[in-house]
C-alpha cells in the first residue's frame, strides 16, 4: 500500500493508533477550542484511545511554555494526562499501560531543530494510551474525567468501535458518561 | 385493609353506575395514552430500523467528502458524490493485510427513479444490515451474465417485474430521463428479499455492465455506432476505470481508527473514509430533535384528557352530593369518600392503560405487514422496554395526583356535613 504514514512508528503500539508526527505533516486537523476529538478501540479488557485537542483545551495557551508558570501548566497537565486513564468504567477499573502525550510545538522543535522561528499558529495536543480495565466486559457505561481536569474543555466528540459495533456520542460536563453497552 | 376493600367494592359500583359518562372519558384517555405509547413505541423501532440499515460494515471509503455526505448517497441512495476513486486505489485498499473485504460500488445511472448499483458478488456475500443479517434473494439468483440485473425487493413489487423480465436502464438519475440505454436491455435474473432498507430500493448491475453500457457515451448521449451491441458486448471485457465508493470489512475492527487515518492520508488520491456507525448516530442525532418533539406533543395530549377526567370528576360531583350525603349517613368517614374519588380516578386510568396496550397491540400487529410493504418500515412487535413502562406507569400516578382535587374538595365539603360522629374527625 502506498501510504504515506511512514510505518516505522507502527511499532509504538501494535493495534491502536500511531503515525502521530505524520498528521501535522499533511491534512490539516479542524482546530475549534473548546472541542476535542477522542477514538477507542475497546477490545476484551483492553481499550486504546486516543485523544486530540487544541492546546488551548488543556493549558489555556497555544504557543510553547516561555514563562516558568506556563511550563508548570504544561508540566503537570503532562504528568496528569500520563498517569490518569481518559476513560474509565463506573468502578474506576482502568489503569494506563501505555500513555504518550504529543504537543505539536514538540515536533516542530525535534523535527526543524528550532530555526529560531517561534510557532506562530494554533497547536495540537495528542494523547495516546492503552489502558487495561479488568472488568470491561461486564461495564455498560464508560466515563471521563477530562471534563473535572481541564475546565477549557466543552465538548469532547467521542467515537468508538468495540464488541457492539460502532457508535458516537458528544461528551459535555455534565454529561461525561456514555453507553458503550446496546 | 378491610376499608380498602370496601372503598373498592363501592368504587367499581359507582364507576359502573356512571359508566356511559365514564366511558366517553375513558375512551379519551386511551386514545391519548396509545398516541403516547405508540410514538414512544415507534421512535424506538424507527431508531431500531434506522440504525440497523448497515452494519458489519468497518468503513465506507469514498472521494474527499463529509461524512454525513457519504453515508447518505452510499447508504441511503440520496444525494450525490462529489468525486469518484481510482479503480486502483480500489485494488491497492482490497490488497491491504488488514483488509478482510471490499465491496466496490458505482452510481450514477437510474431506472424508473430507482439507482443503479453496479457493483460485484461480493455484495450479496458481505453486506450485512440489523443484527448482522444477509441479504438473500427472494427469487432467481445474484447476476451472473453481464447483462443481468437484479432488483430490490419494493422495485419489483412496485413496477411488477417477475425473473425474465427485460428492463431499460436510463443514463444519470430521475425518473424521466430521456437518455436511456435502449439498445442494451438487461433481464432481471433474480429479486431480493425485502430488508426493510433503502437496500430495497435499487437496481443492481455488474461493474462491467456499467462499463459497457457506457461505451461510445462519453459524450453524455448515445453516438450512433459508436456504441456496442449485446454480442460484441459479451465478446469484450471490461475493467472500470473509477468507483464511487467502496465498503470494507477488517479482519480485527480494532484497526478501524487506525486504517481510517491512513486513508484520509492516501497518497495517490484524496478519499475519506467514515465509520458506518458513527455518521449513522451523527445523522440520528440530528432527525432526534425532530421526534423529541412529537414525544413532547403527545404528552401534552395526554394531560389535556387527564384535565378532562378531572373537569368531568367535578361535574359529576355535583350529581352525587344525595349519594356522599348516604354514605356519610351510614358510618363512611370523610376520608372514605374521599379516597373513593381518588380510587375511582386510578381504576380509570389503569382500565385506560390496559385497553391502550390491548390497542396498541393489535394496531402495530395489523399495520406492520402494510409499513414494510409500502414504506419498507420494519416494525415487529416486541415487549415494552422500560422507559415504555414508566411511562405507561406514570399515567396512573399522575391520576391520582390529579384526583387528588376533587378528593380534597369533597373531603372539605363532606366534614363540613355533620351527622354527629363526623364533629369528631
Amino acid at each position: 500500500m502506498k501510504f504515506s504514514a511512514p510505518l516505522a512508528f507502527a511499532g509504538i503500539f501494535a493495534l491502536g493508533f500511531h503515525c502521530v508526527p505524520a498528521l501535522a505533516q499533511q491534512n490539516l486537523q479542524a482546530h475549534q477550542h473548546g472541542r476535542a476529538e477522542l477514538q477507542l478501540a475497546i477490545a476484551g479488557e483492553q481499550i486504546d484511545l486516543l485523544l486530540l485537542t487544541p492546546a488551548y483545551n488543556l493549558v489555556g495557551f497555544e504557543h510553547p511554555p516561555r514563562s516558568t508558570e506556563q511550563h508548570q501548566t504544561v508540566d503537570s497537565a503532562t504528568a496528569w494526562l500520563e498517569r490518569t486513564a481518559l476513560v474509565n468504567t463506573d468502578k474506576q477499573q482502568c489503569a494506563p499501560m501505555q500513555s504518550d502525550v504529543q504537543t505539536s510545538w514538540n515536533d516542530e522543535h525535534t523535527e526543524h531543530h528550532d530555526h529560531g522561528h517561534d510557532h506562530a499558529g494554533h497547536s495540537d495536543i495528542e494523547i495516546t494510551q492503552r489502558l487495561h480495565c479488568p472488568g470491561l466486559t461486564d461495564a455498560t457505561e464508560l466515563e471521563t474525567g477530562l471534563f473535572g481536569r481541564f475546565p477549557g474543555l466543552e465538548q469532547l466528540n467521542t467515537q468508538w468501535v468495540g464488541p457492539n459495533g460502532q457508535n458516537a456520542a458528544r461528551l459535555t460536563p455534565g454529561e461525561h458518561r456514555f453507553k458503550i453497552a446496546r | 385493609m378491610n376499608s380498602f376493600r370496601l372503598t373498592l367494592s363501592l368504587a367499581t359500583a359507582s364507576l359502573w353506575y356512571r359508566r356511559r359518562v365514564l366511558a366517553l372519558v375513558c375512551l379519551t384517555l386511551t386514545l391519548s395514552v396509545t398516541l403516547l405509547l405508540g410514538i414512544q413505541y415507534l421512535r424506538t423501532e424507527v431508531r431500531q430500523s434506522f440504525t440497523s440499515t448497515i452494519s458489519g460494515t468497518d468503513l465506507i471509503v469514498g472521494a474527499r467528502s463529509g461524512q454525513l455526505n457519504l453515508l447518505l448517497y452510499t447508504v441511503f441512495h440520496i444525494g450525490d458524490a462529489t468525486n469518484n476513486i481510482r479503480w486502483s486505489s480500489f485494488n491497492d485498499i482490497k490488497d491491504d493485510p488488514r483488509v478482510d473485504w471490499a465491496v466496490p460500488i458505482s452510481l450514477g445511472d437510474s431506472y424508473q427513479g430507482y439507482r443503479v448499483v453496479s457493483t460485484n458478488d461480493q455484495f450479496l456475500e458481505q453486506f450485512q444490515y440489523g443484527d448482522d443479517q444477509k441479504l438473500a434473494l427472494a427469487r432467481g439468483q445474484w447476476f451472473s451474465q453481464l447483462f443481468d440485473v437484479t432488483l430490490g425487493a419494493d422495485v419489483a413489487r412496485q413496477l411488477q417485474h417477475e425473473l425474465g423480465d427485460q428492463i431499460v436502464l436510463s443514463h444519470g438519475g430521475g425518473r424521466t430521463s430521456f437518455s436511456n440505454h435502449t439498445d442494451l436491455p438487461f433481464r432481471v435474473s433474480g429479486i431480493l428479499e425485502t430488508t426493510g432498507t433503502p437496500v430495497d430500493q435499487a437496481v443492481y448491475i455488474s461493474l462491467e455492465a456499467m462499463e459497457a453500457m457506457h461505451v461510445g457515451w462519453e459524450s453524455g448521449v448515445a453516438i450512433p455506432g459508436r456504441t456496442l451491441s449485446a454480442q460484441t458486448a459479451e465478446a469484450r471485457s471490461f475493467t472500470p476505470d473509477a468507483i464511487t465508493a467502496m465498503l470494507l470489512g477488517l479482519k480485527n475492527p480494532i484497526m478501524t481508527f487506525q486504517l481510517q487515518r491512513e486513508l484520509s492520508q492516501y497518497a495517490a488520491e484524496p478519499l475519506s473514509a467514515i465509520l458506518p456507525g458513527v455518521a449513522l448516530s451523527e445523522l440520528w442525532r440530528m432527525m432526534g430533535q425532530f421526534e423529541q418533539a412529537l414525544l413532547g406533543i403527545s404528552v401534552f395530549v395526554v394531560a389535556t384528557s387527564l384535565i378532562g377526567l378531572v373537569a368531568v370528576l367535578l361535574t359529576i360531583q355535583a350529581q352525587r352530593q344525595r349519594e356522599v350525603a348516604i354514605l356519610r349517613a351510614v358510618g363512611a368517614s370523610p376520608r372514605l369518600v374521599a379516597g373513593l374519588y381518588s380510587l375511582e380516578c386510578v381504576l380509570l386510568a389503569l382500565a385506560s392503560c390496559g385497553l391502550s396496550l390491548l390497542l396498541g397491540a393489535s394496531a402495530i400487529s395489523a399495520l406492520s405487514p402494510w409499513l414494510l410493504q409500502h414504506y419498507g418500515i420494519h416494525i415487529g412487535a416486541r415487549s415494552l422496554n422500560a422507559d415504555e413502562w414508566l411511562l405507561l406507569g406514570l399515567v396512573p400516578v399522575v391520576a391520582f395526583a390529579i384526583s387528588l382535587i376533587p378528593a380534597w374538595h369533597h373531603w372539605r365539603k363532606s366534614r363540613k356535613q355533620s351527622f354527629g360522629s363526623s364533629a369528631q374527625d
